[in-house]
């Protein structure tokens, strides 16, 4: 398995770059720049802009996420931030406030 | 508690600290403080200094390195910086530039647990050395110049020397084995020198290797 694993108990301040996938489920405070899909799970905080592939929220993000295919927000899940995407969905139960952008 | 991965293909600039086991194969250049243990894989690059309980290493740091409980340089592993540690090992085949202290006075706020450590090996270089060795391997990391050889002989004597390590290795299984050369009398203990002109630099150091 590639994907790299930000667990519960690790927090990492600065600027995470990946051409693999990423889940976090520990506090990410910077920027994350991932060429494959970004998985934050329930336990995750992600206080970044994310740019990704695809991006799925379970847990709590504050700032921008830009995909270039798609992002979920899943129920539990919590956004403050703009979203640009050319898809979205959010599930009953996500909490979001922001923009959105799907480039129509 | 999932484990946590820096894989391969991921880069982080900035600061990590980490409440559990961290493994590393990706590359980190900033700060990492752990309180579990934190494992530098073979494809891993570090640059940054590394607190942690447990440290091991497999794949290239340049940075000190403290372990609150021990340290362990597998084969393979290349470091530029000072070792710290209560009690560490380096394996035959692991490269280290820099200071070495074993039982060293915990780091602070060091567990209890630390105090077990070993007593018998307490090797320090001259701080003077060290950091001249420092400034130099800060400039040049790639290479392993003869200069580091005297605080390794001290610390452990053939297998962190790359070159010299592998010699010996090579010198050293050929002495029993009666397939290679059968002629040779049995009284001949030391098989002849394979000092190869490519190597005339280090054959003085390596020939009295062989004399111990």
């Amino acid at each position: 398995m590639a994907a790299t694993v930000i667990g519960q108990g690790i927090t990492i301040e600065g600027e995470v770059t990946s051409e693999d996938e990423v889940v976090i489920s520990g506090v990410v405070r910077g920027t994350l720049n991932v060429e494959g899909p970004v998985t934050v799970e329930g336990d995750g905080v992600v206080e970044a802009d994310i740019g990704a592939h695809t991006v799925a929220i379970g847990g709590a993000v504050t700032g921008n996420v830009t995909a270039s295919e798609r992002v979920d927000l899943l129920a539990g899940g919590r956004l403050v931030g703009d979203v640009k995407a050319a898809r979205l969905t959010i599930a009953d139960g996500a909490s979001f406030k922001g923009n959105v952008d799907m480039d129509v | 508690m999932s484990e946590s991965t820096i894989s391969a293909g991921t880069r982080i600039v900035g600061n990590i600290t980490a409440t559990t086991d961290l493994t590393i194969d990706g590359h980190v250049d900033g700060q990492l403080s752990a309180s579990g243990a934190v494992i530098i894989g073979g494809d891993g690059t570090v640059k940054s200094d590394i607190t942690a309980d447990v440290i091991e290493v497999a794949g290239a740091v340049r940075g000190d390195l403290r372990a609150r409980e021990r340290l362990l340089l597998d084969e393979g592993a290349r470091v530029v910086g000072d070792l710290t540690a209560p009690t560490m090992g380096i394996r035959p085949g692991a490269r280290v530039r820099g200071r070495v202290e074993t039982d060293a006075p915990p780091a602070e706020a060091a567990p209890s647990r630390a105090t077990k450590a070993t007593p018998a090996k307490t090797t320090t270089t001259s701080t003077a050395a060290a950091t001249r060795r420092r400034t130099a391997a800060r400039t040049d990391p790639g290479e392993a110049p003869a200069k580091k050889a005297p605080a390794k002989r001290k610390t452990a004597p053939s297998p962190v020397m790359p070159k010299a390590g592998r010699r010996g290795k090579k010198a050293a299984p050929a002495k029993p084995k009666p397939t290679v050369a059968p002629k040779k009398t049995t009284t001949r203990k030391k098989a002849p020198p394979p000092v190869v002109p490519a190597l005339k630099k280090k054959t003085k150091k390596a020939s009295k290797r062989r004399a111990r």
